[in-house]
């Protein structure tokens, strides 16, 4: 493909941005079935993503946000599970698929993987293969996606090189992983990524393992990307500032559940629910006044038993009473945009001395 | 905050630490990586300085150095004992070494690994009593001590560190620290490996700690907010060497080192009306095994000329006030103009 | 309670803390020691399991095998040479059925058509097999003497359950004697190597540097020369005219000295990466000394791995008697190992003419195949905390 033709793809992706949904995920679940017993990873998950947008999927570990990502790709761990909801996906060409009807190892997914979904990982070392080269594996998407050959595949992995700004791409992309610097390493996986253009750009905790200087590189990298293509993003991380500079609608997660979401000012202005608020007070802030931190009391749960009701009640400091033990809360609406999912905002009944 | 003594009580003067890089059949040494090279600075008493820096610049090193775990290339390592004599760690033999310990004990990073699986908490906590000579009876009663203090129940001590989880690890491991009663703790990125919300439990019991025990902190991380929240005093260390140390306020607010300017504004701070990343520092940090001349951020920095290429900057008090100095290393910190938070 | 003293726990105030009750499973779970740990991933392997049971039976007739077997080794029924083995009924000639297993006289007669030897059961005659039965003396582990046997028949009756060789004895006896010889030299060549094998894989990982370089060489060249021809030159080098016993201890001896190989380099393998590790560096900055730590923290964290390492090289060891056996390099008559029993089938005239001669065979199979399961199943729950974190 020549560089006119890269062009034109993406005045064209450009041309169709709308606000329309193009993942659509409702009521997922996502249960494995181990010796010791069932472990609830995620316990109806509902959120969407727009063409263009990007949405942050704030939350701790155990919270389950790594597998919903990981089921929306089917790529979940290969045990024993149960997966149910909906992930519906408007393609490129505008149909609509329950990604989740998909076999695990089909054709069909396949072809989503990499050219209309990508994701990238936490620890770019163990993302790359360890014995092919850059260009290896770069070019390995462009000719199954794209049908190039293969020298013409290699002459544009190194055109994404420089575009995630590599130096010296034409000696970097024969180079192996163990090569190149842990931040290089999430240049060029942001690299492969992003060669097939795809629509959506899944970011599980991308900038977690890596300096601050360099993070703020790929973070903006990122941002350019997503200018440039049009690229949806949909980032998982627990780290708030990330969350406040990357995207525009906020998730917060919190064993398996969605707690609150939020536009981001919204969120970090008026933090509704009781985790998220102790969740804002547990961390020291960097500018601003000096303030004390509170941690939250007690510990997660174990995944196996999940609690009666609400996720959070054993450790929240707001109950309203019995009925945070007994149900789980529905989403109601605090703003526009603003929901969350919690008894002290909703209207329902406050049911003493059940 | 704590009032500064006279005398610091742990003082590192020009310290190194080359790692030799081994080749071939015969691994002889065919250069160094200059993972500490030529760091200076003190601490007093009751205060936290925390050290800063990202992967490569030395900070785990110093740590791992100033508890004799590496042997240090040359340097000095002056250390107030218990008894209240100043001594030289750095020219200690083992059996000597082993006294002076008992002052100055260590908090790792790896909650998971700081902790031998295979042994009950009694006996992790023990170790160092033990060491020293007490008595199985003595050490369950301060074990049970150590516990309450640290938050957990004494109970547990029966217990296998799998029975833990993160938090709860680092805490076992706090009060291993303490177990001896030191003056001072050096910490290496104690809440880094820790959930979010966990962070700010051991933080605070590190707090409190120190105002309980009379502690003083080496506070290792690579996290600055943390930094702003706990320490008094920060020492910045880019590739090796020191690049700024001042008291916490005055770093944030008025850093004097482009590195460190660099480093405030590309945290992203949680507050989504701030602005974030007008600009970025490109590049990444220079090969630890060439020899550098001149500053070695220089490469990096928007505000170098030639003197900074040519010519090592010394870490400097840069301005007037003695009483508490605002240590930098660049040539230039009195032209420019450089942004806090 | 103010910031700092909400930290502090007591009896009352800690269960509050806690943020679920404790099941006693997890009681249990919580305060497990290692051991405990690889005992219950153990248990899940079925085949592991099994095979330990075996083995476990395997070493209790070795152990007792005067009084298990039902003849002596050198006891020679001259009536049945080189014979078939006889049949166990339950149903006699008549239909009836007895409980009690029984075995008829049999006798060895020429076929005067075929001349073929067969063997004849006279049904009139039926020995039932007796448990707990007084039958031919014994030196029971050169201590007393006793006639108790665990089965047999009464005086007068025969009984060879796995047949006869051509001097007519018993096949079954003579290999459950010969399970105490040739199960045994495997754990004394594995205890001699487990010696060996820490103590100089531990002095290559302690150490390092040259002296890790040159025990690395060492075992590198120690392990490359053929093992066959290897343990036939010691082997040939002992001489024959030693005593029985001194020539076995000389086997073992051969047996453990490319055995600590294997281990050794585990060990080595083993020391340098837990040398690094964080709770090392810790006791040793809390003023442990070095002893203390190899014996506390190294130790401990590697001697799963040893078992398993010991519980593979047996079969080898097994396996290397009864190949220098068999070739007669290794122990001879009248010392009874399986080698020594399937000396006797050597050749193919002897094979095709009585092929229960080849049961000792049978019994090596199943005991290296024990052996290697129950590795299997210590190897995969030798390292309880591989799966947490």
């Amino acid at each position: 493909m020549s560089v006119n033709a890269v062009e034109i793809e993406k005045t064209e992706n450009k041309q169709t941005a709308s606000k329309e949904v193009i993942l659509d995920v409702k009521d997922l679940k996502v249960k494995f079935l181990t010796d010791e017993g069932a472990v609830h990873a995620v316990n109806g998950v509902d959120f969407k993503v727009e063409s263009g947008g990007s949405v942050g999927i704030l939350g701790e570990s155990g919270c389950g946000k790594t597998m919903t990502a990981y089921s929306i790709l089917q790529i979940l761990p290969r045990v024993k599970k149960i997966v149910t909801g909906q992930v519906n996906f408007k393609t490129k060409n505008g149909s609509i698929q329950n990604l989740l009807k998909l076999e695990a190892d089909g054709k069909e997914i396949r072809k989503i993987r990499g050219k209309e979904i990508s994701m990238i990982f936490q620890e770019p070392m163990t993302a790359f293969s360890p014995v092919y080269t850059i260009c290896n594996q770069i070019s390995e998407a462009l000719m199954i996606h794209q049908n190039m050959d293969k020298i013409a595949a290699r002459e544009r992995s190194i055109k994404l090189l420089d575009l995630v700004g590599i130096p010296d791409p034409g000696r970097a992309v024969d180079a192996y992983p163990f090569q190149l610097s842990g931040g290089m390493r999430q240049r060029a996986m942001i690299a492969m990524a992003l060669a097939c253009h795809p629509r959506i750009l899944i970011a599980d905790e991308p900038t977690t393992a890596l300096d601050v200087t360099i993070q703020a590189q790929v973070l903006k990298l990122i941002q350019s990307m997503q200018k440039e293509f049009n690229l949806a993003l949909m980032l998982i991380t627990h780290n708030l500032g990330v969350i406040a500079h990357m995207v525009k609608h906020v998730y917060v997660m919190y064993l398996g559940r969605i707690v609150e979401e939020g536009p981001v000012e919204e969120i970090f202005d008026n933090p509704s629910h009781p985790y998220t608020k102790a969740l804002f007070k547990s961390i020291p802030k960097l500018g601003g006044n000096k303030e004390k931190i509170h941690p939250i009391e007690g510990t997660v749960p174990d995944a196996y038993v999940l609690p009666k009701g609400c996720a959070f009640h054993a450790r929240c400091t707001e109950m309203v009473g019995d009925i945070c033990r007994l149900k789980i809360p529905g989403r109601t609406k605090i703003s526009e945009n603003h929901y969350v999912n919690c008894f002290k905002y909703s209207n329902e009944e406050i049911i003493e001395n059940v | 905050m704590s009032e500064k003594h006279n005398e610091p009580i742990l003082e590192v003067q020009e310290l190194k630490k080359y790692f030799p890089v081994k080749k071939g059949f015969f691994r002889s040494a065919t250069g160094v990586v200059r993972a500490v090279d030529d760091v200076t600075f003190s601490i007093y008493q009751g205060e936290t300085l925390g050290l800063v820096g990202e992967s490569g610049s030395g900070k785990t090193t110093v740590a791992k150095v100033i508890m004799r775990a590496y042997d240090p290339t040359s340097g000095k390592i002056f250390i107030k004992t218990a008894e209240g004599k100043r001594v030289d760690m750095a020219e200690l033999d083992r059996r000597e070494l082993k006294s002076v310990r008992k002052n100055i004990q260590m908090i790792f990073q790896d909650p998971y690994s700081s902790l031998n699986p295979r042994m009950p908490v009694l006996d992790l906590i023990a170790e160092p009593l033990q060491a020293y000579g007490w008595t199985q009876k003595k050490c369950v009663a301060r074990v049970g001590e150590l516990l309450s203090l640290v938050g957990l129940n004494p109970r547990y001590m029966r217990r296998y560190p799998h029975a833990f989880s993160g938090g709860q690890r680092q805490r076992i491991s706090i009060a291993r620290a303490l177990a001896l009663n030191p003056s001072i703790i050096v910490a290496d990125e104690p809440a880094s490996a820790l959930d979010v919300s966990v962070q700010a439990q051991i933080l605070n019991l590190m707090e409190d700690m120190q105002e309980k025990l009379n502690l003083t902190y080496l506070f290792i991380t690579h996290d600055l907010s943390v930094v702003r929240y706990l320490c008094d005093r920060v020492a910045v260390m880019y590739a090796g060497k020191l690049a700024e140390v001042a008291k916490t306020e005055e770093l944030f607010t008025k850093p004097l080192h482009p590195y460190t300017s660099a480093l405030l504004s590309a945290v992203p701070d949680a507050d989504p009306h701030q602005r974030w990343l007008e600009e970025t520092v490109s590049g990444e940090v220079i090969d630890l095994s060439k020899e550098i001349r001149g500053c070695p951020f220089a490469p990096r920095c928007k505000y170098a000329v030639q003197r900074c290429h040519d010519v090592l900057p010394l870490l400097e008090n840069k301005i007037s006030n003695i009483e508490n100095p605002h240590f930098a290393a660049c040539h230039r910190s009195n032209e420019i103009q450089l942004k806090g938070v | 309670m103010s910031e700092t003293e909400k930290h502090i726990v007591t009896e009352e105030n800690a269960e509050k803390s806690e943020s679920k009750k404790l099941t006693a499973k997890e009681e249990q779970l919580y305060a497990a020691s290692q051991w405990r740990l690889m005992w219950w991933r153990f248990k899940r392997h079925k085949l592991a399991m099994v095979s330990a049971v075996v083995l476990v039976i395997f070493y209790l007739v070795a152990m007792f095998c005067e009084v298990v077997a039902p003849y002596e080794p050198l006891y020679r029924d001259i009536d049945y040479v080189q014979a078939p083995p006889q049949k166990i009924h339950f149903v006699d000639e008549t239909g009836k059925f007895h409980l009690r297993p029984f075995v008829y006289r049999t006798s060895q007669i020429l076929d005067s058509e075929t001349w073929e030897r067969k063997s004849v059961e006279d049904r009139s005659q039926k020995y039932p097999i007796r448990f707990f039965i007084r039958g031919d003396k014994y030196k029971f582990w050169k201590l007393f003497y006793s006639n108790w046997h665990l089965f047999g028949v009464e005086e007068g009756g025969n009984m060879h359950l796995l047949g006869t060789d051509r001097l007519g004895r018993d096949m079954l006896s003579r290999v459950i004697y010969g399970s105490r010889i040739s199960l045994s030299i495997g754990l004394v060549g594995i205890v001699i190597s487990f010696f060996m094998g820490i103590a100089i894989g531990g002095v290559a990982g302690y150490y390092g540097g040259v002296i890790d370089n040159i025990i690395q060489r060492m075992i590198e060249t120690l392990i490359s020369i053929p093992g066959l021809p290897l343990w036939m030159a010691l082997g040939a080098a002992l001489p024959a005219t030693w005593p029985p016993l001194k020539i076995y201890f000389g086997m073992t001896v051969i047996m453990s000295i490319i055995g600590w190989t294997g281990l050794a380099r585990v060990v080595r393998g083993k020391f340098l990466s837990l040398r690094e590790e964080d709770f090392v560096v810790a006791a040793q900055l809390c003023g442990t000394s070095e002893s203390k730590i190899i014996v506390r923290h190294l130790l401990p964290s590697f001697m799963s791995h040893i078992i398993v390492s010991l519980t593979l090289a047996l079969p080898g060891m097994i396996l290397g008697e009864t190949t220098l056996s068999f070739i007669g390099i290794g122990l001879r008559p009248p010392v009874v190992s399986w080698g020594v029993l399937l000396n006797g089938a050597q050749n193919v005239q002897a094979v095709a003419m009585a092929p229960w001669l080849l049961f000792p065979a049978l019994f090596v199979i199943v005991a290296v195949l024990a052996f290697n399961f129950l590795g299997d199943g210590l190897r995969d729950a030798a390292d309880p905390y591989s799966t947490n974190e």
